[in-house]
């Protein structure tokens, strides 16, 4: 029990300091369609040589929506992680928060790559992706493991549920 | 359980990958250590530090640590693709995953350990200033580590349900 409640503790330290960018991301995503191109430059921090067209925005705002996805999912696993704290393990709402956050976790790797496939399209006319260590890769693995273990915690719960009956 | 399969082969292939780029980093070392080049070896790790700047020593110490940092990553994909095979086949409550999950915690908890002394000790070497970036995979190792040790508890506990549930039936 005491490595779960320094594994909340950490995972609670991360939520918190990643709620301090979200406003950022909130207010980047409307803003990248609203701000005149050089201010959207120079708040990202890309060197486009070219116009920054709609396209760009577009691919843009698919990368910061994946980023607000990976918080969304850190808030759900944060929930699971309260559950297995007060010794709540398979329960409905570890099984439903692990399936979101399995889902969304694996949407955001997908945004990854779609947004950096589609920003090399737009920049430099070129189809490439790496496929190697990269955290677009390991979102779509850790979401595809949420949800297999989402599954697994279903069968637990039902196990357990035949087993508190027998007794 | 299309999930599973899924996922198995996607550990699969990224297992290979990581295999692949452990290999080539090996190779990449020993090239260092033998003929001085720290060309390949900054272009493998994708390093963004000049290893010119150290000397020799410190350089080894520096790729030492790197390399041990992804043996136990390699090892803890490993496990993990391994534990997968028993997961698809709906024997989820195995002996072989509970200890897997078990070791994979403890890699992490491990790597994560080497990985804080190594950055630790990189930036006294580099620098001379002693510090830690947000940015590493630190802290990502250490709640990995902390989660599958974790997770080996609760599979534990859900294959004794299991068992008596077989008992009393």
């Amino acid at each position: 029990m005491r490595k779960l409640k320094i594994l909340k503790s950490l995972v609670d330290f991360l939520f918190i300091t990643t709620s301090f960018a979200m406003p950022i991301l909130v207010i980047g995503i409307p803003a990248l369609f609203i701000l005149s191109e050089n201010i959207t430059s120079d708040f990202l921090k890309i060197d486009i040589t070219e116009s920054i067209t709609i396209l760009h925005k577009i691919f843009l705002a698919f990368f910061l929506l994946s980023y607000l996805l990976i918080y969304y999912t850190i808030y759900k696993f944060r929930l699971v992680l309260n559950e297995f704290v007060c010794a709540r393990i398979f329960t409905e709402k570890v099984i439903e928060n692990l399936k979101l956050a399995g889902n969304i976790l694996m949407i955001a790797g997908l945004l990854m790559i779609v947004s950096e496939v589609g920003l090399k399209l737009a920049i430099e006319s070129k189809i490439s992706f790496e496929f190697g260590i990269s955290t677009q890769f390991l979102c779509i693995c850790f979401g595809l493991f949420f949800v297999v273990l989402s599954e697994v915690f279903k069968v637990s719960k039902s196990m357990k549920q035949e087993n508190d009956l027998t007794i | 359980m299309k999930t599973i399969s899924i996922l198995k082969n996607l550990i699969n292939v990224y297992y290979y990958i990581v295999l692949f780029v452990f290999i080539t980093s090996v190779f990449a070392f020993f090239r260092s250590f033998f003929t001085q080049n720290t060309e390949m070896v900054s272009e493998v790790l994708e390093m963004s530090i000049d290893l010119n700047q150290i000397n020799f020593h410190e350089r080894m110490i520096v790729l030492g640590v790197i390399l041990v940092v992804y043996f136990m990553y390699t090892r803890a994909v490993f496990l993990l693709k391994s534990s997968l095979g028993d997961l698809a086949s709906g024997n989820y409550f195995s002996g072989l995953v509970i200890n897997n999950f078990n070791k994979v915690g403890k890699l992490f908890l491990i790597s994560c350990l080497i990985e804080f002394t190594g950055i630790f000790v990189l930036r006294f070497v580099m620098k001379k200033k002693i510090g830690i970036e947000s940015e590493s995979s630190v802290f990502l190792f250490l709640i990995m580590g902390l989660f599958f040790l974790f997770l080996s508890q609760v599979f534990a506990r859900a294959g004794s349900i299991k068992q008596e549930n077989e008992l009393t039936i």
